[in-house]
């Protein structure tokens, strides 16, 4: 028995321990962020009542230096920098979260506006209604049409949404003048406005009053941030994250990638029309001329110089794209030169932008540690600082009974141990004239360590991904506990009940080791969008089950004390038990495993041959594609060996050992090739 | 609440279709429609290739293009040519279209191959996101628009005439003028260059290699860097060619956002085809140049056009989003 799993690794962890150690707390402002993570709630709410003090006084403070030149009156300066960040907050979700470029943004911002001039401009046919109803409305319109161009467009690679979204900016500004019924230029006056008038009977929300309207916008945007971080902080978030990171792993994992870009390009849109709705109330007047696609390429370069992906980022930056114009007026006539070649810069030399702190991805976060002591005795890397030297654990160790019982979940199998669980029926694949998988037939008995070997190209992972949705075969069937996973997308059948790893290991590198598990975990959430936006009392629960499990799943495959460190800074035997971690999380009744091996040595091998006996022994059955004949030996119940696309046998090692079918075929002369 | 009058009223305020005016105009709306496609095509295959080799949308190609508009409108002010039909002799014009041909081309690849070196390549060599390429790309859009603009300011170039169109044929009653013919049958003679370059020499060889697989065409040899290089002076060449047709259609249309709009369409258009693929560049071209001189006097106002474009590009999205044609560059056959 080994001490540690990864005894082999101990030197090349030494020298990654300095990456190591980069755990959530990455970047500019990690060290800023932790500290404040350790100050009581009180002292948190203290500053940031504070700071909203300071925040809403700003327009009075009117600061030297700070203030606009003459000409620009600083409290519509101060409208329009918190016009600017509701903008970007809103394009961030879209552009920053789920990685999708938008480019029509300012579309989404004239409809808004029309849907506020139409239902309340005197110049209008339309019934009026009170001012502030168009808020919602607008937002109803705006997700309408983001979600008419949203699903011929997602289902595509991203590209695509770029372009459709670019023309659909240009084209709602065409429609304004072409379309009668929106009065091209001439537009709409006196739209309205939220009620209320001062002593002297004068109206207080009136289109030269900056600082009410600078205040009705601020709230809007601290309401925005609040629904947006619940969101963050919930499977929806962490599918954003997974797709912009690698949208195909995050499909296998189980997230139904489509759907959620669909909610981040439908939410994004909504704030875009809502900030439209503000803009229309505050000037008073709505035609054809300010919708160009210029003013969606500033939104863009708010959202990137801000720090794509992070909401204060974008509001930084959206208030830094209107306000540097309003500042320095030199300036003014080069400012879409200026954010251009911002853009180019950013992306070239500093791609997370101005405020590059990640997003916390758990609503739970603060337990992290309190659990992970509970459940395996460590606490997680969450010192930024602190060496991280201390040995990981091992296997036997950290497998306590409490943990095991949360690691192994409470599904229900149909098949009896010993019984077939999956049949892979007549299965074949073709790429055009290339037969990569031709009618090969065998079953998997639940409880059984299946090997599936065979030399390079023999169809191994061809036959995994027709299995898991990645190929539609040509002819012959799957089925998994008696139903048939042909035809399903990825993240059903993950949820059906088949997890992989990948050959080429496929985590999600900006995100921890821990929330990667819990997109795994995800598969089985029920949450959906508006649980999470609002908190309910299910969503609240299963976030606390996540970090449970994640955690004890990390402590299962022995790398725990990492949970706090994101997947790319991991040693590459942790990144292997991760993807396996987080297959595990799927709660599969079949973990296929994609090589796990690679790249290992042997003492890391044995290692890893006892974690795969532990996990069946949990109550999983195997899938183990691996070349490395010692493992596969060792470790399986038995092989299915493949060549060319075709099956050449099927039994237990020893039998395979000794087919000559197989040594002719694959063993040539030498029986163990030792190595990978 | 509406009652049945208003709500008929309100329709009608929406959107008109003007179905004699298409019977009348039908076939100078197909000719006029394949000229401009002809110049869609051109631009596309700028798109299509670079699409096809590096999986990115150059959205700067559309500078590309009105960058070679201006030297083609700097060469024939300085040759004499402006507002008014030039008084030079046939060979005259043809020797100075050609130069300004030649001009537009060079101004246009030199464009290209700085947007790739000073843009791209850096990422490539980061091996950033796809999104980061494609934000680098609306970016470096951004910047080369606004160059200009601070260089030529707001107005269009005055106009350039380089000749008086000729009536040649009278199909249906409807005339087909010189300058139809002269851009149709450029355009077409040039895709067809483009294609069998693409299908038989070794350069073509090169891209569909890179294009297939950049790395195993690396590991076979193939100079990745040159064929991307290679393939953005092509397109940049190509979209020189198209702002001579340009100028020549619509003498005054050049102005610093001038390429926006035509990128669009030529983008369309290569979707339409199918991107990637350099025959579906030229058929997505002239049915988009159709299409859109259909709906434009249908609907009755030009502006249309661009509309009707943007529809047709998420129709194709939504019902074949491989185009038409379909294959893409890496699965031409030599």
């Amino acid at each position: 028995m080994m001490s540690t799993p990864l005894g082999g690794a101990a030197a090349t962890q030494a020298i990654t321990d300095t990456q190591a150690t980069e755990s959530r707390y990455s970047g500019r402002f990690g060290h800023l962020r932790h500290r404040w993570e350790q100050f009581p709630r009180w002292q948190q709410w203290f500053v940031l009542a504070l700071f909203a003090v300071l925040l809403y006084a700003l327009p009075i403070l009117n600061p030297p230096f700070i203030t606009t030149e003459p000409g620009n009156d600083w409290q519509l300066a101060c409208f329009d920098m918190a016009r600017f960040a509701l903008i970007a907050l809103g394009l961030n979700v879209v552009v920053g979260q789920a990685g999708l470029l938008d480019l029509g943004y300012v579309g989404f911002f004239a409809v808004g506006s029309y849907v506020a001039a139409l239902w309340t401009s005197p110049d209008s046919t339309y019934i009026h209604i009170p001012y502030l109803w168009t808020l919602p409305l607008a937002m109803v319109v705006t997700v309408f049409f983001g979600v008419v161009l949203g699903i011929p467009t997602l289902r595509l690679r991203g590209d695509y949404l770029a372009i459709v979204t670019l023309g659909f900016g240009e084209i709602i500004r065409l429609l304004a003048t072409l379309i009668p019924a929106l009065k091209g230029q001439v537009g709409f006056q006196n739209v309205g406005a939220p009620p209320g008038t001062d002593a002297a009977g004068r109206e207080i929300f009136n289109n030269s009053a900056g600082t009410p309207w600078y205040w009705f916008t601020v709230t809007i945007i601290i309401i925005v941030i609040m629904l947006l971080t619940n969101l963050e902080r919930s499977r929806v978030g962490r599918a954003w994250i997974a797709i912009r990171e690698d949208e195909d792993a995050a499909e296998i994992m189980g997230v139904p990638t489509f759907r959620f870009k669909i909610w981040a390009f439908g939410i994004g849109a909504a704030i875009g029309g809502l900030s439209g709705a503000v803009f229309a109330g505050q000037v008073g007047f709505v035609n054809n001329q300010k919708f160009d696609v210029q003013t969606s390429i500033l939104f863009l370069a708010a959202v990137v110089l801000g720090g794509s992906g992070n909401k204060y980022g974008a509001v930084l930056g959206g208030a830094l794209v209107s306000y540097i114009p309003l500042r320095f007026t030199a300036v003014a006539d080069y400012k879409y030169l200026i954010f251009g070649a911002a853009l180019v810069v950013m992306m070239i030399f500093r791609p997370q932008g101005l405020l590059g702190t990640r997003s916390q991805l758990l609503a739970n976060a603060r337990t992290i540690g309190a659990t992970a002591r509970r459940l395996i005795g460590a606490a997680p890397a969450v010192e930024v600082d602190a060496d991280a030297t201390a040995a990981p654990l091992s296997v036997e160790e950290a497998v306590t009974e409490e943990v095991a019982d949360i690691v192994a979940p409470d599904r229900t199998v149909e098949t009896a141990v010993g019984e077939n669980l999956a049949e892979i029926k007549d299965l074949s694949v073709t790429f055009g004239g290339l037969t990569a998988l031709d009618h090969v037939s065998f079953d998997i008995r639940r409880g059984e360590i299946l090997g599936l070997i065979g030399p390079n190209g023999a169809g191994k992972t061809t036959c995994f991904n027709a299995m898991t949705g990645v190929y539609a075969p040509s002819s012959g069937d799957v089925t998994l506990d008696g139903t048939s996973v042909i035809g399903r997308a990825q993240h059903s059948i993950t949820r059906l009940g088949i997890a992989r790893t990948f050959q080429n290991i496929r985590l999600f590198g900006e995100m921890t080791a821990l929330e990667n598990v819990v997109v795994g975990l995800d598969a089985r959430h029920r949450t959906g969008t508006w649980g999470a936006l609002f908190r309910a009392p299910r969503h609240r629960r299963e976030e606390r089950e996540s970090i449970e499990r994640g955690l004890a799943l990390l402590g299962f495959v022995g790398i725990a004390d990492r949970a706090e460190v994101l997947a790319r800074n991991l040693p590459y035997g942790y990144q292997r038990r991760l993807e396996i971690a987080r297959a595990l999380a799927t709660e599969p009744k079949l973990l296929c495993l994609d090589e796990p091996a690679a790249g290992f040595n042997p003492a890391e091998k044995d290692e890893l041959m006892e974690l795969i006996r532990t996990i069946r022994d949990d109550g999983y059955t195997i899938l183990l594609i691996e070349h490395d004949m010692r493992l596969v030996m060792g470790v399986t119940d038995r092989i299915v060996v493949l060549e060319f696309g075709k099956k050449i046998a099927e039994g237990a090692p020893a039998e395979i050992r000794n087919d000559p079918a197989v040594i002719a075929a694959y063993l040539g002369e030498e029986a163990d090739d030792g190595s990978a | 609440m509406l009652d049945p009058q208003t709500a008929f009223v309100a329709a009608d305020e929406w959107i008109r279709l003007d179905w004699a005016a298409l019977a009348g105009n039908f076939w100078s709306a197909t000719f006029d429609g394949l000229t401009f496609g002809a110049i869609y095509a051109l631009v596309a295959l700028g798109y299509t290739l670079v699409y096809g080799v590096l999986n990115l949308i150059n959205f700067a190609h559309s500078e590309v293009f009105i960058v070679g508009a201006y030297a083609v409108v700097f060469t024939l002010t300085g040759l004499g040519f402006g507002p008014s039909p030039p008084t030079f002799s046939v060979v005259g014009i043809i020797g100075a279209l050609v130069l300004a041909c030649l001009f537009a081309m060079l101004a246009s690849a030199v464009t290209a191959f700085i947007l790739e070196r000073v843009a791209y390549r850096p990422l490539r060599h980061r091996s950033a996101p796809r999104l980061a390429f494609l934000i680098t790309a609306i970016g470096m859009s951004f910047v080369i628009q606004y160059l200009i603009f601070i260089w030529r300011g707001p107005n269009p170039e005055p106009a350039v005439i380089m000749f008086q169109p000729i009536p040649i044929f009278d199909v249906f009653g409807t005339i087909i003028d010189s300058q139809q013919i002269i851009i149709v049958v450029a355009a077409v003679v040039m895709m067809v260059f483009v294609d069998q370059l693409i299908r038989r020499t070794k350069l073509g060889r090169g891209i569909r290699a890179v294009a297939q697989d950049p790395d195993t065409a690396t590991l076979m040899g193939v100079n990745k860097e040159r064929i991307i290089v290679a393939t953005f002076i092509i397109g940049g060449v190509l979209a020189g060619a198209a702002a001579l047709f340009y100028v020549m259609k619509i003498p005054s249309g050049v102005l610093y956002y001038g390429g926006f709009v035509l990128g669009i369409k030529a983008f369309t258009a290569a979707v339409l085809g199918g991107i990637g693929n350099v025959r579906g560049a030229l058929l997505g071209g002239f049915l988009l140049g159709l299409i859109g001189n259909y709906g434009q006097i249908l609907l009755g106002n030009a502006q249309w056009t661009d509309v009707v474009s943007f529809v047709v590009l998420v129709l194709v999205l939504m019902i074949r989003p491989e185009g038409i044609l379909g294959t893409n560059l890496s699965k031409v056959r030599a």
